[in-house]
């Protein structure tokens, strides 16, 4: 072929060619089962350091899980990691959402990891469902948040839940990590972190991080993880820490076939999740090279002439 | 009147709540805290009125059969049908009874041992009426290394999943991460044709994007190990300083619209066309 006819053809190639490429980017990494390396950045290592610190004081870590289905293939792995981190060390752990949506998957989050540690629902965690305005939500806690909670997502009053009996505001919870698609972590750095100088970490989808990294480096926001990178980040630290308790290989031996095969494939989501990711990236790109090689063979002379 | 008390209103509150931040007595507390559950009230008012809307709006397409008037009708149907099930059907998880051939079925199927089998059939669980009690049944009727290796699944089986969950699960989480999925294909069709080096800007977005590209993949590691500290410098400095402006400028929007609400020059809340 020619340098013409290749010019000619980038030039005009379908878009369906390229949703081809990228349809088996994501895919043979998948098949191939292709493991990348993870390296851990100091932004998620903020958020797995104040929750170690937290480890023996009593407080509570509050996770908010603030998005909807679009979004969960990049947050519930985070949001996962960070529960099963607060499960494993035994740091008491309260499910709140202020995205209707988010009721279900803060549900499933936190029970399917419960029922890996055998956590027991409303002693070691709780989850609280959705309730409405986020501002009033989020500086209701401030003040009670048995008031702003009154049953659990299970309709149990919140008076009766064992996890919250030492707690009643924000000075009884140790970290706020707000998991969502949206802008609402900066609300939570307004009205919880502002006002009642609670630490408060967030994990937020790739395409909208750049939004939060000044907040992040002014410290409103202890860290950070964004997108599926960040999650996988989490992932390795948590897996390192339960291989180094030794209670990972503990809990595996003691499984069936069957459930140890379905928990190592769910620990795995994000760190996963990263090789179609990468190769998609390395897709994309090409693709920009590509663009631009034609862009500068072919079509920069036609605009000149 | 009808714009004069939201006026008088607005202005009032709009500069108790101020004063109120700034002054730590009881008294101002507990204004607060009374404030809180007024908003929280007048919150769920919101919802009724935003479903309301809703229908009105798809009604309204309907009926005059506006283009693209059928997605009204799956978005109509999707509303009552969910909302009837989650009535009429619950929205909780049900226990299945002892006897259930489904639970026994399922219990068999998870390859438990002989022994185990008998102490989990033995369970009545004809009054148990939550996950919760289940958990509590599940858990006072094994040994700790049972429990440890078969509690999840004794669980599982005993548990049916409701209607009002399955359509989460299985409808609408599916439908939502394929929306979002779809981005990755025009994505790169978007950067094969858009994303040039028309000019030493358009090149410096370029470098700048392939860089953070390459820096969040391990990729970009093994080309050159200083890849992922290029990159978050690039995110923590130039975009930050970039960011930090716009939310600056936002920052400042809100404070001047607030002030404009709250002193009445603003009044667009109030609905009308003047």
């Amino acid at each position: 072929m020619s340098a013409a006819k290749f010019v000619s053809f980038m030039r005009d190639i379908d878009r369906r060619v390229i949703y081809l490429v990228m349809l088996l980017s994501v895919i043979l990494p998948l098949v191939l089962k292709l493991r990348l390396p993870t390296t851990v950045t100091p932004e998620v290592r903020g958020i797995y350091d104040k929750i170690e610190s937290l480890v023996g004081t009593g407080k509570a870590v509050l996770v908010s899980f603030d998005y909807d289905p679009s979004t969960q293939p990049e947050l519930q792995p985070m949001a996962k990691a960070v529960v099963r981190h607060c499960i494993l060390r035994k740091v008491p752990i309260i499910g709140i959402t202020n995205f209707i949506t988010g009721s279900g998957l803060g549900s499933n989050a936190m029970n399917e990891v419960a029922l890996e540690y055998q956590a027991e629902n409303r002693k070691d965690w709780v989850f609280l469902g959705f309730q409405t305005p986020v501002v009033v939500v989020i500086l209701g806690i401030g003040e009670n948040i048995k008031e702003v909670f009154p049953t659990d997502y299970d309709g149990i009053r919140s008076t009766d839940i064992e996890v919250l009996k030492n707690i009643t505001n924000y000075n009884e919870i140790g970290l706020v990590v707000s998991f969502a698609g949206n802008t609402l972590p900066l609300s939570w750095v307004t009205y919880a972190g502002t006002r009642y100088n609670v630490p408060i970490a967030t994990g937020v989808t790739a395409v909208s991080a750049s939004d939060f990294y000044p907040y992040l480096q002014t410290k409103q926001f202890i860290g950070m993880m964004g997108g599926i990178k960040g999650a996988a980040e989490y992932e390795e630290l948590v897996d390192e820490l339960d291989t180094r308790l030794g209670t990972l290989d503990q809990r595996m031996a003691a499984m069936t076939d069957a459930d140890r095969a379905h928990w190592e494939n769910d620990r795995f989501t994000a760190r996963r999740a990263m090789n179609p990711q990468s190769v998609a990236h390395l897709v994309i790109i090409m693709f920009i090279i590509l663009g631009n090689i034609t862009y500068f063979l072919f079509e920069r002379k036609s605009a000149r002439i | 009147m009808k714009r004069t008390v939201p006026l008088v209103l607005t202005f009032t509150m709009g500069v108790l709540m101020f004063a109120q931040y700034f002054i730590p007595h009881p008294l101002s507390q507990a204004f607060y805290d009374l404030m809180l559950e007024w908003a929280r009230i007048i919150g769920i008012f919101a919802l009724v009125i935003g479903l309301s809307s809703l229908i009105r709006v798809h009604y309204g397409k309907i009926k005059r059969k506006f283009p693209g008037w059928g997605y009204s009708i799956v978005t109509l149907a999707a509303l009552f049908i969910t909302a009837l099930i989650g009535l009429f059907s619950g929205t909780e998880d049900r226990v299945l009874h002892g006897s259930n051939p489904d639970y026994v079925s399922n219990l068999q199927k998870a390859g438990l041992p002989e022994e185990t089998m008998a102490k989990l059939t033995a369970i009545d669980l004809q009054t148990v009426g939550s996950s919760q009690e289940l958990e509590e049944k599940v858990t006072a009727s094994l040994n700790a290394l049972e429990i440890q290796k078969y509690k999840s699944t004794v669980i599982a089986s005993a548990t049916k999943v409701s209607h009002f969950k399955k359509i989460f699960d299985y409808i609408l989480i599916p439908l939502q991460a394929t929306m979002f999925s779809l981005l990755a294909f025009y994505i790169t069709s978007a950067a094969y044709r858009a994303f040039r080096a028309r000019n030493w800007q358009a090149s410096l977005l370029l470098l700048a994007g392939v860089l953070v590209m390459l820096g969040r993949i391990p990729f970009g590691d093994m080309m050159w190990s200083g890849m992922s500290e290029l990159t978050r410098w690039i995110m923590l400095i130039p975009t930050t300083a970039a960011m930090r402006g716009i939310a600056l400028g936002v920052g400042l929007g809100v404070i001047a619209t607030s002030l404009k609400i709250i002193l009445g020059i603003e009044r667009g809340y109030l609905g009308g066309s003047r």
